[in-house]
């Protein structure tokens, strides 16, 4: 079992658990604040970019379906992201 | 760059499934569009709504499903070793996971409808929707799951490994679209 926690895969979930874990505990401390709820949203988008890559094994040269989730992921966080800033500023 | 770094790697899974999940995704890009432009126009409704949304289940949930997934990935690394034991004994965790995570959506749900429902506003519509429609994708990718456990029981072919790879990609992009879906409605903070 511990040479599973070893492996890549591993270090992700551990990374992944841990990233949760530090967006929940700032979205709780300091619940608002607009620049905390843009990096929570941000680690929620390095944790989706951390199982497409790892978990979906698009680590390697696989570029028609690398560069999709690539844009999925960034176009998810602009909309997210977007939608809250134009009401903050509203 | 050596040319074997240059040479595009087949994917895991089958082609279809590929299209399948992008499409997928894309419908659910859709619904994040949709919920946006509600935010937008209801600020001050959607804030209220959030506030009224307990995190801590759905904080247990992300950690259950990130779990999951790790347990789907040694499960189809466990396929290529030929390990039919580790393949069956992650294949069990990840779909006791998937379980535990539909019973504690279903326990917040019913926690959340005594206090408001789908009709109560724009909020806790695209909340029950939103939400609804991933849990659905969480059932189907158990039921895949308990199939492939069942097929394990015949044999680990190649062809096994490729509806297998298939049934984690599904999972993993139950997991992907819940790291997006988390921050969206419990997260997000408004402004002091």
């Amino acid at each position: 079992m511990r040479t599973f926690i070893k492996s890549e895969a591993g270090i992700t979930w551990v990374a992944l658990l841990l990233i949760t874990c530090l967006s929940v505990l700032l979205a709780r401390v300091i619940p608002a604040m607009a620049l905390v709820t843009t990096l929570t949203v941000i680690l929620g988008y390095i944790k989706a970019r951390l199982i497409f890559i790892n978990f979906m094994e698009l680590k390697a040269n696989v570029k028609p379906y690398r560069i999709i989730l690539e844009i999925w992921g960034a176009l998810a966080v602009v909309i997210v992201l977007g939608s809250y800033w134009i009401s903050v500023l509203q | 760059m050596s040319d074997r770094e240059n040479d595009v790697v087949k994917p895991p899974g089958v082609e279809g499934i590929w299209v399948f999940i992008i499409g997928d995704l894309i419908i659910f890009l859709l619904y994040f569009l949709v919920f946006a432009m509600g935010r937008i126009n209801n600020t001050e409704l959607f804030e209220l709504g959030r506030q009224q949304l307990e995190p801590l289940l759905a904080f247990i949930n992300t950690l259950i499903l990130l779990s999951s997934s790790y347990f789907v990935v040694l499960a189809v690394e466990g396929c290529r070793k030929k390990d039919a034991k580790a393949v069956k004994r992650f294949l069990i965790l990840a779909i006791i996971l998937g379980t535990a995570f539909v019973v504690i959506k279903l326990v917040g749900y019913s926690i959340d409808l005594t206090h408001f429902s789908l009709r109560s506003n724009v909020f806790f519509a695209y909340y029950f929707a939103i939400t609804g429609i991933h849990c659905a994708h969480v059932i189907i990718g158990t039921i895949l799951l308990g199939v492939c456990l069942f097929k394990s029981f015949k044999n680990l072919k190649k062809k096994y490994l490729r509806f297998l790879e298939s049934c984690a990609l599904f999972w993993h992009m139950v997991d992907l679209l819940w790291v997006i879906i988390f921050p969206m409605f419990y997260l997000m903070g408004g402004i002091a």
